[in-house]
This record gives structure tokens, sequence and C-alpha cells, in this order.
């Protein structure tokens, strides 16, 4: 591809400076994404998923949270280090984001119009009345019937499904280029999450937009996703397109948790193959080794030697693991 | 097989809990919430039975109105045959009796469940005490839930999630229950540490003669763990079965729907199952509560209410499962 990626993510790392020490949730992680096309960012609570997410809006943990090195470039323009003007001006704009609860992503005094028509007001000029035929349409467009009253709604008048709607109407208000979405389906029923995932495929093809999802349920991941990034205490250990990934997993980690999910078609085992111990805690400086060490059954002298490098083996796919690729699949 | 094992011919292992037509109300300023509108089920004795829907199906009243956290409006529900929402009218009262006559339950949050004051250790002694055990024994149902004895001093901010939720488990054994209801009690833990709990369930089950009413909604952890299937829609059972069954070829079109919105890591080419969401409580939709989502549903289903009937292999609340079984019924020509 000659064109520059849409987003373009370089050694970014993240520290929260805390009295105890400073957390690491964000370690050098690298990636791109190209309009149209949705990556996905997994990993168990604690691996720094929605860390490095939000990093990328100007969205740092308060207190103590800052970049600790590397770059960010949206459409070519660098977001590390830019002042908090500038990030007010993109994000809504340019970069958007949906967030796991809707409920208390939605202003509860506000009805539905006044909080859909303040992004394009702010950010495209438009006047109220544009605005709010604008906010109309959206509304249509992710599925809420009656969108016209509905616009006089306030937020606990709606289920939930239909609030996370709404924020998915919000985050595309304003036409953006990227849409960052954080566990957008977690807290809602199966049939609920199959429409929002469908509704958000969708949006994609109509308009490129790039999605970043971040999820931990590797099902959402292989639908919505063409590439996934596996990360593991703050690191990315593995990456390639998705189905690939979760039909070969090159890293010992991905291939643990794969084993250990419980699956709705093939033969049940008696016991899950249960991943020993915990992730490791991220506010302990990390020792140079491999950080799955502790809990990978392919673990050898070599892992604790030196942290393994995130290297390409094959086409579209790296990972950071030295033992031997058929060991691991 | 022939005769279809039906609930009256299921009896050859009598019911640990028998739960019959059981409603439970709740009084709202919109108006009378039907949030259990005749359940019947059976959990048999070391059996893990899984209860499943949406949320708002009801899945986590009738848990609690079996533990007697809410007063069931009418029907009846019976342990070993003895009637506990009759004889039980105030809330507190059924909870004591619940609790002392081995019926425990294990909430989603294991935090919010835990005192954060007390050390893992009291919490367990305290139980161990309230069950007219010796609290002395709290080391051992730590052993049995897979913590070690230096847990005993921590507090539950001091532990992981899966960790807490391991304490749970082990604070429902002290009373050496028959009967575990897990309430979503995997759902808020990671891959790694689910399987770990799940396993634990397992082994718990196996060793203790446990039986385990598994309230949950998310299918893949039902198909791991249950050996039947009962699936709620508005109050409702609308279908029933062995898991191998209900999970693989379900009768219920609610059921289908569900499986269908299930992701899959083999990606899932079809879009969504089934439209709209679950309807209110407060207003029912006349006939079959499912019939505004149902793709399959026909002039009759609008106007009559099916009943739970006998399929080849569980039971099924669908006027289609009836004609099924009685074309299947009808002798070869």
């Amino acid at each position: 591809m000659s064109a520059a990626p849409l987003l373009a993510v370089q050694e970014l790392s993240v520290r929260i400076e805390r009295a105890q020490g400073a957390v690491r949730p964000c370690e050098r992680v690298s990636f791109t994404l190209d309009a149209g096309e949705t990556v996905g960012l997994v990993g168990e609570s604690g691996c720094g998923k929605s860390v490095t997410a939000l990093a990328l809006l100007g969205l740092l943990p308060r207190p103590g949270g800052r970049y600790a090195g590397g770059s960010i470039r949206l459409e070519g323009r660098e977001l590390v280090g830019a002042s908090e003007d500038e990030l007010s001006r993109l994000r809504g704009r340019r970069i958007a984001a949906v967030f796991q609860d809707p409920g208390t992503s939605l202003n509860p005094y506000l009805t539905l119009g006044e909080q859909l028509v303040e992004g394009p007001m702010h950010h495209l000029g438009l006047a109220r009345r544009e605005a709010a035929a604008r906010a109309e349409a959206l509304l249509a467009r992710v599925g809420i019937p009656d969108a016209r009253l509905r616009l006089r709604a306030y937020p606990h008048q709606l289920s939930g499904g239909q609030r996370q709607r709404v924020m998915i109407a919000m985050a595309l208000a304003c036409e953006p280029a990227l849409l960052v979405a954080d566990e957008p389906t977690t807290a809602l029923d199966v049939t609920l999450q199959a429409q929002i995932l469908e509704l958000l495929q969708d949006l994609r093809r109509e308009r490129g937009l790039g999605v970043l999802l971040v999820s931990h349920d590797l099902g959402v991941v292989a639908e919505l996703c063409d590439r996934v990034l596996v990360l593991y205490g703050g690191r990315i250990v593995e990456e390639g397109p998705t189905a690939d990934v979760l039909a070969r997993p090159a890293h010992p980690y991905t291939a643990a948790l794969l084993r250990a999910l419980p699956r709705l078609d093939g033969p049940r085992a008696a016991r899950l193959a249960a991943l020993p111990g915990l992730p490791p805690a991220l506010d302990v400086p990390a020792p140079d080794a491999c950080r799955f060490a502790p809990r990978c059954a392919l673990a050898r002298a070599a892992c604790l030697a030196g942290e393994p490098a995130l290297a390409p083996f094959a086409p579209g796919r790296a990972r950071r693991c030295i033992a031997p690729v058929q060991e691991v699949t | 097989m022939t005769a279809g094992p039906a609930r009256e011919d299921r009896g050859a292992a009598a019911p640990l809990l028998a739960v019959r037509e059981l409603r439970v109300w709740f009084a709202t300023a919109a108006g009378r919430v039907r949030a259990l509108d005749g359940v019947d089920l059976d959990v048999l004795p070391g059996e893990t039975l899984a209860v499943v829907g949406e949320s708002g199906c009801g899945k986590s009243t009738l848990a609690r109105a079996i533990v007697g956290l809410v007063r069931a409006e009418s029907g009846s529900i019976r342990h070993r045959g003895r009637e506990l929402v009759a004889a039980e009218r105030g809330a507190g009262r059924a909870t004591e009796c619940t609790a002392g006559r081995g019926i425990q339950l294990v909430f989603q949050d294991p935090t919010a469940s835990l005192d954060p004051r007390l050390p893992i250790g009291a919490q367990l002694a305290e139980a161990l005490r309230l069950a007219g055990r010796d609290a002395a024994e709290s080391a051992a149902l730590l052993a049995d839930v897979g913590l070690a004895a230096e847990h005993a001093s921590r507090r539950p901010h001091e532990l992981s999630g899966g960790q807490c939720q391991r304490a749970c488990i082990a604070r429902a054994l002290a009373v050496r229950p028959e009967l575990l209801i897990c309430d979503e009690a995997v759902s808020a833990l990671d891959v790694s540490v689910r399987a770990q709990i799940l396993n634990l369930l397992a082994s718990l089950q196996e060793r203790l003669g446990l039986a385990i009413l598994f309230i949950a909604h998310d299918l893949a952890v039902v198909r791991q763990v249950a050996s039947r299937v009962a699936v709620l829609y508005l109050g409702r059972v609308v279908e029933e079965g062995p898991a191998e069954h209900v999970l693989s070829a379900p009768r219920h079109p609610y059921t289908q729907a569900l499986l269908a919105s299930v992701p899959r890591l083999a990606g899932r080419a079809a879009g969504p199952a089934i439209g709209g969401e679950v309807p209110s409580a407060l207003a029912p939709p006349p006939g079959c509560a499912f019939h505004p989502r149902c793709p399959v549903a026909f002039a009759r289903c609008s106007t009559e209410t099916p009943r739970l009937l006998p399929t080849p292999v569980g039971r099924a609340r669908c006027f289609l499962a009836e004609a099924a079984r009685a074309e299947a019924a009808q002798p070869e020509p």
C-alpha cells in the first residue's frame, strides 16, 4: 500500500506515575490501521488494551498518566505532544469513541437531540436546524424507530441496546475517519450484540470508517476484525489476520487463551485447558524476560534471558516468542 | 429412543428441587411486572441445570425466589418434597430456611458479595459457625476451592477477582449444600480465570455430589457445564431438555435465535438472527410472548398461548414443536 495509513502508531508507551511506582500499561506498541479496516485489540483484564486505545484519543489515565515515548499519527498528524486544543478539535471530528457502558456515557439531563447536535454544531459549524436534521437521519440509520420523536427522549427512556445505538450515532455525527470502540457490546445480550456488530460492519462498508475494536471476546473479534493484535502485560505478543491467528496461533498465550475458551461447536472436553496463574502486574518493573514465561508450558531458559522481539515470521504475521512455531500451534 | 423422558417419566430420580407454576410479581409505579409468570422446573440431585435467556427474562429472579430473597406471588418450590413458598411467607425466614437446608447462592460480582473489611478466613469462620460447624475447618474449605492457607489472612481487595470468587464458593460450601445456585458466577471473569473456576465447579460437583443451578447468558459456557438447559423468555420456560439436544438441535425459535446470535471463532456469515429486544414484562405480548420477534410466527401465535409440552427429548412451548410431535406420532402409512 502506497498511501499513508489512516492511523500509524509507533513504539507508543504510556506510564501512570503513582506514589508506589510507575505502572506500564502500554509498552512500545506499534501498529497501523487503514481506512475501512477493523483491527481488534484483545487480551484479558489488565493487559493494557483500554489504556492503549484511549491513549489514541489523548485520553490518559488520571492522575499520573503520560505518554512515555512513541508516536501516534492520525491522517499524518502527530497526536503525541499535540496541544489540548488541537486534540479537542480532532476528537469527535476525525477520531471518535464508543464505550462499554452506554448508560454512563450519555448525559442523563439532556435529550438525545440536544446531545446529538452538539458535535456537528461545534465541530462543523452547522446551524441547530441542520444539525437536528442530521441527528434524526443518524438515529434512523442506527436503527432507532421513530427517530424524530426520539430526539426529544431522555437516555433513561431507552433500553440498553438503544442507548448503545445512540452512542454510535453520536460518535459518527461528525463523520470521523476512525472509531475507537472499547468493548461496545460487552454489556449487551447476544441478540443485541449481533445487531450492533452488524451495524458496525455496515457503517464501515458504507463510510470507509476505520475501526479499532477493543474486546476480550475472541468470538466478537473473529466476526468483525480483519486483523488482530493480542496484548499481554502491556505488550503486543502476536498479530496477524484474524482468521489466521485464531486458527493457527503462534504465541503460547494466544494458544492458551483459545484452549481455555468454551466452545459451542466441536467436541466438548470434560475439563477446559485452564491457563494457570494470573496475568502479570503492570506496576512492578518488568524483568528483561518474556512476560508470559512464568505461565508458559513451552518456557525454556532462553525465555528468561531477554524479552523476545516482536518478529515477523510469515506474511502479515508477527509474534514475540522464541519457541518454534510448530510447537505452539 | 421411543418414550420421551418427559417430566412425568423422569420421576425415577426424585427431584431435589421442584418448581411449579412459580409466579413472582413486582409492583412498580408503572404497573405490575410479571418477572416470573408460571415457571416449571426440576433440579435433580447431582446434576447441573443451566437457566439461560436474555437480560430481563427472569433468570436472577428465579434464583432469588428459590432462596427466598424475593417473595413468590403463587406457585410452589419444593425442596426434597418440603414446600418453601407457602410455609415461609416472610422473605427473611425463607432465606434462613434454605441456607440451613443446603441451598446456597453464588453471585456474579465476588468482590461485592464479600465483606471488604474482614479477612477471608474470618468470613469463612463466620459461615461455618452459623452452619454449626467448627470454625477451624476454614483451612479445609480454602483447600477445597484451590486457595492457599495464607489467603485466609487477606482481605478481598488483596485478592484477584478469580480468588474472590473461589472464596465465595468456599463460603457457600460451609453449609455443606446440596444445591449451589450460580447466578452469572463466572460472567465477570476473564477467559483464563473463568476456565479455572468452571473446572473447580466441575470437580466440586464430582467430589461432593452437588447439584448446580447455573444461571448464565453465555451459551458456550453453558455447553461446557450443563447436563440440562432451560430457556426462559419473559418469565416463562420456553424450552427445556438435555444440554446436547437444546444446544445443537433447539426446538424453540427463540433458542434457535439465541444460538445463531453467538459469535463464532470461525466467523458467522449471517446477519443478526432476530431483531428487536425483549418486550417489557409490564405489558407482555398476547399469545406466545415471543411472537413479535419470531421469524416463523403465524396468526395463532398472537392470539393463543402455547403450552410447555413434551418433545421427543425435552419440552418446548411452541405450536410448531407441537405440530412436529403430532406429525411424528402419526403411524407410518
